[in-house]
């Protein structure tokens, strides 16, 4: 059985991120992981492999060289085999594009399932999974918080749905996107890390898997930062003061009543 | 491609979401003075009398009335939307960025090989050109975006983004068909309700949230009263919900829920940056901590340096006589 | 020259910072108030495999470069230094010896269950009355039979309270001085072993530090962990070089992290009316630090590099661990001025840092010692 997890090297949310004096593009301190979502899908694919025979995880990810690193803790955590689909010159804003190429990818590569996480936590866009999984034509399940595969040919989901959960069963190929509770993502062992360090890990152009460069260049997309800016600023707070609890809870109903308007 | 506005609906429990209301007026606001329409877009079983409660928001409201569409499934929906669009050609298709926002757009616009933004918080008509408020890496940027191409776009908002506003309009149902059938590649075995009437964490107005600083799971009765006062929500830090002293499904924060309400008081919440980005946008932030450095008073707009054993009594006894007041 | 890490080695970096924020970081605070061994977390944390860092990959190690290795003692550190100590003690110190000269069957008692964590091991040097006088030491070995009889206390062992088996200097003959000094292979439940005093230590908490009495212990003649008799403190020569840049490691990983919060800090706090970190003299001081700290971690690294290369790195290693000591103790310092009345709380990190930043001065040897070694090497004997 072959399990292909798709992964996001995202900025570190402590990271530091200041807009550029043209306003178009940003800069981003060196603060880099794989994206907490993702290690559900990387841990979930690691364990279906140690309890299946014959399983082959593969994890890729469509981004810059840097990305490398988040496919080698992939592979420290038991993924087998990473790839990188190397976006140089081709980067863009455009979520379709990047699920083209990772469909792309996922053909020519084969699988019988693929696992990400159920968004990005630097955009919360939450798209690339089920856009794939519609340029794949497979079913799609998001925000699984159990799975379990049967035969090697259908999975019974739990998934969150609004104001529950559902369980579906789905056959495969399908997608999933992974929620947190899913599992507990693995601290690796050295031993993997160590294989992880060693590992080859190739590039590849997502044009050799069969796509036209100009559907997928910056070109073709169809949205466009115009500029950045920053939030606006709260002015600093104002401390409600008082002798007594009751004193200070009295001025806080008061400044939310006819300053703030929330009462 | 037509200049026309449509809106999917979601419905909880047979009720239109407060969310779809929002976007309603705000498609409304932006087709003002022009001759171009917003469209309500309800799909579902038995949904006629659903119908009626969108005719004073929308000029427009098409229904797909059908037993095969009781349950949401985004095969069967996006199907229907897929159709519709194809007919209709609005210049863009609204949807709130909930659970089901989040699994129906980006299938929808890959089908059509659309352009979407997602999780947007703003939009602004210049004149031909549209542009999109995104917030990014956690509220931190935020980006304005535009669509090139001339096609369908689709953009998913928040919820709370946008203010309801009760226009007098009186909308014309139209009735569509399509044909369909569930995929059968996949088969919904069960389905487990929450059991809560708990409003919707994204959807409160208020929201009291507790950290770590509450002590005991028990403390969190005071916040639910509190909240139920209000007619509002209480949430929770991830400490707490990894501690399971409340669900994962009160967390608001950067593996939980962003929530953007109205009123936002933060109880024994420190204010690590994980949690605040899910909350910053709210409207009025109000912090309650004994630390004074406490780096959540960073982000509010009103606080109080105090433990929170001895405010919460008194806030509720106070919140209690404001509302009877009202 | 590179300076770099390899991509490799940038990768295992961040690797165990990751893994040291995600399991010893939040349990740092605890770990340092009660002052007590934490099992449970030595236990995940032996399960990961680090302890065999520095041993052969066919004796279930890693075969880590020096590189890696003091790349891990730095983040371990800025972790929390009494589990480090703890840690360290198992990877280095307390069974260097045995792999180097233990017998199989003492490796499969002791070494290879270190390595798994399974068992506690440490290192015994410190007397009452000898540090870093090597020569003074009293514990006494006596051949008695087909062993060795030993009397003797040892004061300061990491570890020695808790510890399954250790390694103690002692010497077969006081007045040959150094040249009189070996290693015995000591092993927890050998009658006349007993743990004396535990010290309740300022700093490194969480830790067990105390006294060793070996009161007429017997050991069989294979305890000699060494060739020959005699050559003892050549041996301590051999491993010298890296306990100092270890140490020199640890500090700098103290200093990164008391960087770290101080920044934080400087860049929120606010006082008459704008964050700290916009006023010059607060700048100052994190010009002089970053300064001082990228000084230091070239020298350990270079140190590192020497020893990995089989170089001489007597005087570079000393110099170093001096170094990137005062280098942490004047970080710790200032994060405490610029956190004001915050450093005198024990709610925050600050006062953590201070605390256990006064260790670096005496482990791996006192700076006094070791400038008067390191005047005395460039000089020469006149």
């Amino acid at each position: 059985m072959k399990i292909l997890v798709f992964i996001k090297q995202v900025a570190d949310t402590e990271a530091r991120i200041l807009i550029k004096s043209d306003k178009k593009s940003l800069e981003i301190e060196n603060k880099y992981n794989m994206n907490f979502f993702d290690e559900f899908a990387v841990e979930e694919a690691v364990s279906i492999k140690e309890k299946t025979e014959g399983t082959w995880v593969a994890v890729c990810t469509y981004g810059s060289k840097r990305a490398i690193e988040a496919l080698r803790t992939a592979i420290a955590m038991g993924a087998d085999q990473a790839f990188l689909l190397d976006n140089t010159n081709l980067d863009s804003d455009d979520p379709l594009i990047t699920a083209k190429i990772l469909a792309g990818f996922a053909r020519q590569e084969g699988f019988d399932f693929i696992l990400c996480g159920r968004q990005a936590i630097d955009d919360e866009s939450s798209n690339i999974g089920v856009m794939t999984a519609e340029f794949l034509g497979i079913p799609h399940v998001n925000s699984v918080m159990k799975l379990d595969i049967v035969n090697g040919n259908r999975a019974l989901a739990e998934s969150e749905i609004e104001g529950g959960r559902e369980t579906i069963e789905v056959q495969l190929p399908a997608l999933f996107t992974t929620q947190k509770g899913l599992n507990e993502p693995r601290v690796p062992l050295i031993t993997g890390v160590m294989k992880a360090m060693k590992a080859d890990i190739p590039l590849i152009d997502p044009c050799s898997t069969g796509l036209i460069r100009e559907t997928i260049d910056t070109g073709a997309a169809r949205i466009n930062v115009l500029y950045y800016e920053t939030p606006q600023g709260r002015p600093a707070v104002r401390i409600i003061e008082g002798a007594s609890p009751e004193e200070k809870v009295k001025g806080l109903i008061a400044v939310l009543k006819e300053e703030a308007k929330v009462l | 491609m037509s200049k026309d506005i449509f809106v999917f609906i979601e419905c909880k429990e047979g009720v239109v979401r407060k969310a779809s209301f929002e976007l309603l007026s705000k498609a409304k606001e932006l087709n003002e003075g022009t001759s171009s329409d917003s469209y309500a877009v309800l799909i579902g079983s038995n949904v006629k009398h659903t119908a009626e409660e969108l005719r004073a928001y929308a000029d427009k409201i098409i229904i797909v009335d059908k037993d095969i569409l009781e349950e949401y499934r985004w095969d069967t929906y996006t199907h229907v939307m897929e159709h519709l669009i194809i007919k209709y050609n609005p210049r863009m298709v609204f949807g709130a960025s909930t659970v089901t926002g989040k699994d129906l757009f980006p299938r929808l616009a890959a089908r059509l090989d659309a352009p979407i933004v997602s999780d947007a918080i703003g939009i602004v008509s210049e004149g031909e050109d549209t542009k999109i408020k995104k917030p990014l890496f956690g509220g931190k940027i935020i980006s304005w975006v535009a669509f090139r191409g001339g096609k369908t776009a689709f953009v998913t908002f928040r919820p709370n983004t946008f203010s309801i506003e009760k226009k007098i309009l009186n909308g014309e149902i139209i009735e569509e068909t399509v044909d369909l059938q569930k995929d059968t590649r996949m088969n919904v075995l069960g389905i487990q309700k929450a059991g809560t009437n708990k409003i919707d964490l994204q959807e409160a107005d208020f929201i009291i949230c507790g950290g770590r600083g509450m002590k005991d799971p028990d403390n969190f009765r005071t916040l639910e009263e509190i909240a139920d006062i209000m007619g509002g929500r209480a949430g929770a830090s991830r400490a707490v919900v990894d501690a399971k002293w409340r669900d994962y499904d009160d967390q608001i924060g950067k593996s939980g829920k962003t929530v953007s309400p109205k009123l936002y008081i933060g109880c024994g919440i420190s204010g690590a940056l994980h949690h605040t980005m899910g909350m910053d946008t709210s409207k009025v932030i109000v912090a309650i901590n004994k630390d004074p450095n406490a780096p959540i008073f960073q982000y509010a707009d009103y606080g109080i340096v105090d433990d929170i054993f001895n405010i919460l009594p008194v806030l509720k006894g106070e919140l209690k006589k404001t509302k009877e007041e009202l | 020259m590179d300076f770099q890490l390899t991509e490799e080695q940038g990768f295992f970096k961040k690797t165990v910072a990751d893994m040291i924020d995600r399991m010893v970081v939040p349990k740092s605070q605890e770990i340092d108030e009660k002052d007590e061994f934490p099992w449970e977390l030595w236990k995940e944390f032996a399960r990961l495999g680090y302890l065999g860092l520095r041993y052969p990959e066919k004796i279930g190690g890693l075969n880590a470069d020096k590189i890696m290795c003091m790349t891990f003692y730095e983040e371990i550190a800025r972790g929390s230094v009494g589990f480090a100590q703890s840690a360290i003690m198992n990877i280095l110190m307390g069974t260097y010896f045995i792999h180097r000269f233990g017998s199989d069957a003492i490796k499969e008692r002791c070494l290879y269950p270190a390595m798994k964590g399974e068992k506690i091991a440490t290192m015994c040097f410190t007397e009452d009355q000898s540090g870093s006088d090597l020569g003074a030491t009293r514990t006494l070995a006596v051949q008695d039979g087909d062993g060795w009889r030993i009397n003797g206390t040892k004061m300061w062992i990491t570890n020695g309270p808790i510890c399954d088996f250790c390694t103690v200097l002692a010497t077969t003959d006081p007045s040959k001085g150094l040249k009189g000094l070996n290693f015995y292979l000591v092993e927890k439940g050998t009658p006349g072993f007993s743990t004396g005093q535990i010290i309740h230590k300022l700093g490194c908490r969480g830790t067990v530090t105390g006294e060793l009495v070996f009161d007429n212990v017997w050991v069989p003649y294979e305890n000699l962990l060494g060739k020959e008799p005699g050559k003892g403190v050549s041996y301590v020569s051999d491993i010298l070089d890296e306990v100092r840049l270890m140490t020199g490691a640890m500090a700098l990983g103290i200093a990164v992290g008391a960087y770290n919060e101080a920044l934080e800090f400087a860049r929120k706090r606010v006082a008459f009316g704008q964050p700290i970190g916009n006023y010059q003299l607060i700048r100052e001081k994190f010009a002089d630090m970053d300064t001082m700290m990228n000084a230091a971690r070239l020298m350990i690294y270079y140190g590192s590099w020497l020893l990995e290369n089989n170089m001489e790195s007597r005087v570079v290693a000393a110099e170093a661990k001096m170094y990137a000591t005062e280098v942490c103790l004047k970080v710790v310092d200032e994060l405490t001025r610029i956190y004001g009345a915050n450093a005198f709380a024990y709610e925050y990190k600050s006062q953590r840092y201070f605390r256990d930043a006064r260790f670096l001065l005496y482990g791996g040897g006192t700076h006094e010692v070791l400038k008067d070694f390191i005047g005395r090497s460039i000089i020469g004997k006149l």
